[in-house]
């Protein structure tokens, strides 16, 4: 969808659709709100529903960067253990590395 | 414009140039200029148990190194110590490849992987180890006897049989492959084209770049044992499920010669059961040489079948049944036999009975067992004798030692005659390793093993690529052809024909409780040829009339594109081994019956109703005055294949870390690859890589330019008369 295109009152719709998604369990969903919505919320000249996108936007990003966090220190611990946690981290496992422990 | 046609001409000049120079236009890729690709697939690899992976693996891109044949104490030094191009791949001689040697190499961190020479049939490249070689423990198959619960005799405390054994086998070296080399071109190419020309250090110097390196890949997908490995190959996560590894396994042949029905019940105490085993192992894939370990046995065994042709009738008629038994698997703990014993005990031997509507085979429980005699080795004969072992633990029961008195007694005499002079071992020792002990875990039956040593293993070479023909005097003079080679009678043919018709005569007499006639005594005879030519298709070549007259027309083709004998390694579950069908297509053939009337493919089968028999259709002999084509033969008998796959993989929830039964598998991989190439020196590579970033960022130039003048090089004639009017 191009933004350009869309009527303000629409954007915030929009932004206030993925923001509220985005605690489903979608930290995808604030991601990609944070990047699309970042020029509307910042760089484009004042408009009236501005101040709430850019809060939606904020908190998007907030959520994005805790998942991020989440993400990695999971990521850091799975791998790191996944050896020391034999049958368990083979059935969280969807691919599993030829050859090794 | 002038400097642009200037340009374009240079570049034909150049073109033009690069033509000349290489008149004849090839088209060889430029990773064969690069490669020089070995032949040799003979690979040491992976296998797992319950609680460990053993074998090699090489890192999942393989492993380079620079080569160095390893020909003195000196190249050691340079290899562990002095030589500045490391990582190494090292050559050694086979007398070097035991595992003080290979255990340092493998430690130093300094090399990457081992070829091993091993021309077999040339003993100035590839001498024998003097004091032997086994790549199985010194106590094979140890804790899945009959003894693993004595303290006496468990971990052969009494005797250690394979002293040789360094379970070279049983080490673990993981990303450190390695590869027998077993054809002269491969080592021609390793040692004249690549080490000598480009690495051998002169004087202590090394060579200056380019160099040689060697890269071994056989990466293995199966990793920690055997527990991981099957249950992440039956995880169905994954669209596309991976196998890790398989089970090991093949098929035991069995073969009674009563075709007792299901509906006449089996007298308790009426089978006797003569055993041998069909299997081996060795470090290599494909060099499973096997002379004494399983083939003296085999061919013994086979031809004691062969022997009784002529008296089967009789045999059919006495109470007793005779069961004749080829174990597969018994080199990773007794697979085979203690498959037999679990289906036994299940009541599904030879086969689960479901159905009533046809005549089948009685089944055979434990206790319908009254005696088991067991082949071992009998290649290396100890003081020219071949030896009785008996088991001291179920000799304790006097029932028991009375009936192992009588076998001995009944089978001395007779071998006494024939030259074959059979010594008993102390009261005391217990059984070599043995199939039968998978059956004395269970109950005591009166059993004795006949083998060719009295303590310790005669045979050097137990279990390795050097248990080769030649050293149990099988091997032929030079001079002769294949087909003089076919019929030659070795020394070995000889001691294994007398052998065979003793055990014959005993069986006989033990089965039928008759006393041998001269007259039978000429009829229960082994045949001094058929053994030559059995001991010629196992060891020499599988391209034999015999195999050629027992193969299936589906096995043909394997058969006719065999190069060397066919590998007695167990493998794995869901392949049938070539040289289990081929025994068992020999042991139908001398323990049943020719259907002569049926003479199309199609017409031999079983009828419906009589199961009991198995009809087996062979390509049979050449139809007379024919060079190739054969009549095909149908032949009914009681010899059929029995699964040998360990209980362990069809009981559910069983506890892998019982020791109970066998767990061994065998990892699956996806290539072994072993090449040779030339790695220039470092500053050359700097140079290269900064010569195609250079031309890489003239030719950007030069596109650039290209575009931005397009129009004066495209459209310089009508760029006037094109423009639309404004």
């Amino acid at each position: 969808m191009d933004l350009r295109r869309v009527q303000n009152e629409e954007k915030l719709n929009l932004c206030r659709k993925y923001y509220i998604g985005g605690f489903a369990l979608l930290p995808f969903l604030w991601c990609i709100n944070s990047v699309w919505f970042f020029n509307e919320a910042f760089r484009k000249p004042q408009f009236d529903e501005q101040k709430q996108i850019k809060t939606y936007v904020i908190r998007s990003m907030i959520g994005t960067l805790i998942w991020i966090a989440i993400m990695i220190t999971w990521v850091v611990i799975f791998q790191l253990n996944r050896s020391k946690w034999g049958a368990t981290a083979d059935y969280m496992s969807f691919i599993i590395p030829k050859g090794e422990l | 414009m002038a400097p642009v046609a200037s340009l374009f001409s240079l570049y034909l000049v150049i073109l033009f140039i690069s033509y000349l120079s290489n008149n004849s236009v090839e088209c060889v890729r430029t990773k064969k200029k690069i490669y020089l690709d070995l032949v040799t697939q003979n690979a040491c690899f992976r296998v797992l148990n319950a609680t460990h992976q053993v074998g090699c693996s090489s890192k999942s891109g393989g492993n380079v190194g620079v080569l160095h044949y390893l020909e003195g104490q000196d190249d050691y030094d340079w290899v562990l110590k002095d030589g500045p191009h490391t990582p190494y791949v090292v050559l050694i001689n086979s007398e070097d490849f035991h595992r003080e040697k290979v255990q340092q190499l493998f430690k130093s961190g300094r090399v990457n992987g081992i070829l091993v020479v091993n021309v077999l049939n040339n003993s100035t490249l590839t001498p024998l180890p003097p004091n032997g070689f086994s790549a199985d423990k010194d106590c094979p198959n140890d804790n899945y006897g009959a003894y693993y619960k004595n303290d006496s005799y468990k971990h052969c405390k009494s005797v250690k049989w394979n002293k040789p054994g360094e379970a070279l086998y049983f080490n673990d070296y993981h990303d450190f492959p390695m590869f027998a080399i077993s054809n002269i071109s491969d080592l021609n190419i390793l040692i004249d084209q690549c080490y000598r020309p480009f690495n051998q250090p002169g004087n202590g110097v090394a060579k200056t770049y380019p160099i040689c390196a060697v890269e071994l890949s056989d990466s293995m997908d199966a990793a920690k044992d055997s527990i991981t490995c099957i249950r992440r190959s039956e995880l169905i996560t994954n669209l596309n499920p991976t196998k890790y590894c398989d089970a090991m396994g093949d098929k035991n042949i069995i073969s009674t010669i009563k075709a007792i029905p299901q509906n006449v019940p089996r007298p308790a105490k009426s089978v006797i059961v003569v055993a041998t085993r069909m299997d081996s192992i060795s470090m290599f894939g494909y060099e499973y040489q096997n002379s004494d370990t399983t083939v003296t046995g085999i061919v013994a065994l086979l031809a004691a079948a062969q022997a009784l042709k002529q008296v089967k009738d009789d045999l059919r008629a006495a109470t007793s049944d005779l069961m004749f038994t080829f174990f597969q698997g018994e080199a990773f703990d007794y697979i085979g036999s203690s498959r037999m014993v679990y289906d036994m005990e299940l009541n599904h031997f030879p086969y689960d009975i479901t159905d009533n509507s046809s005549l089948q085979l009685q089944n055979i429980h434990l206790n319908h067992i009254s005696h088991f005699i067991e082949l071992s080795q009998l290649g290396h004969r100890d003081q020219d004798q071949l030896w009785i072992h008996s088991d001291p633990i179920s000799k304790e029961i006097p029932a028991i030692s009375d009936e192992v008195k009588k076998l001995i007694d009944i089978i001395k005499p007779i071998g006494e005659k024939l030259n074959v002079s059979l010594g008993e071992t102390a009261a005391d020792q217990p059984l070599p390793p043995a199939s039968v002990q998978r059956f004395l875990r269970k109950m005591a039956i009166p059993s004795i093993v006949i083998t060719d040593h009295q303590k310790q293993y005669t045979n050097k070479y137990y279990n390795s690529r050097f248990d080769l023909p030649r050293n149990i005097n099988a091997d032929y003079p030079p001079t002769l052809n294949d087909t003089e080679k076919y019929d030659y009678i070795t020394e070995q043919a000889v001691s294994l024909t007398n052998i065979a018709t003793t055990l014959a005569r005993f069986l006989y007499k033990q089965t039928t409780g008759k006393q041998l006639t001269p007259d039978l005594e000429n009829k229960i005879q082994a045949d001094e040829k058929e053994i030559a030519h059995l001991l010629y298709c196992f060891l020499e070549s599988p391209v034999c009339e015999l195999f050629k007259q027992s193969v299936s027309p589906e096995d043909n083709k394997n058969l006719a594109s065999a190069k060397k004998p066919f590998p007695f390694y167990v493998g794995v579950d869901y392949q049938t081994n070539q040289i289990t069908r081929l025994a068992h297509s020999i042991l139908a053939q001398y323990l049943g019956d020719r259907m002569v009337n049926i003479t199309k493919e199609a017409d031999c089968k079983q009828p419906d109703n009589d199961k009991r028999y198995k009809y087996l259709w062979m390509q049979g002999s050449l139809k007379p005055g024919t060079t190739d084509t054969r009549e095909g033969w149908c032949i009914k008998s009681t010899a059929m294949l029995h699964k040998a796959k360990s209980p362990a993989f069809d009981i559910d929830d069983y506890d892998w870390l019982s020791g109970e039964y066998s767990t061994w598998t065998e990892s699956t991989w996806t290539v072994t690859k072993v090449r040779a190439f030339l790695i220039p020196s470092e500053s050359q590579e700097v140079l290269t890589l900064c010569v195609g970033l250079a031309l890489f960022i003239v030719s950007l130039g030069i596109v650039y330019f290209f575009n931005a003048s397009s129009d004066i090089i495209f459209l310089s004639t009508n760029t006037a008369s094109d423009t639309p009017p404004s």
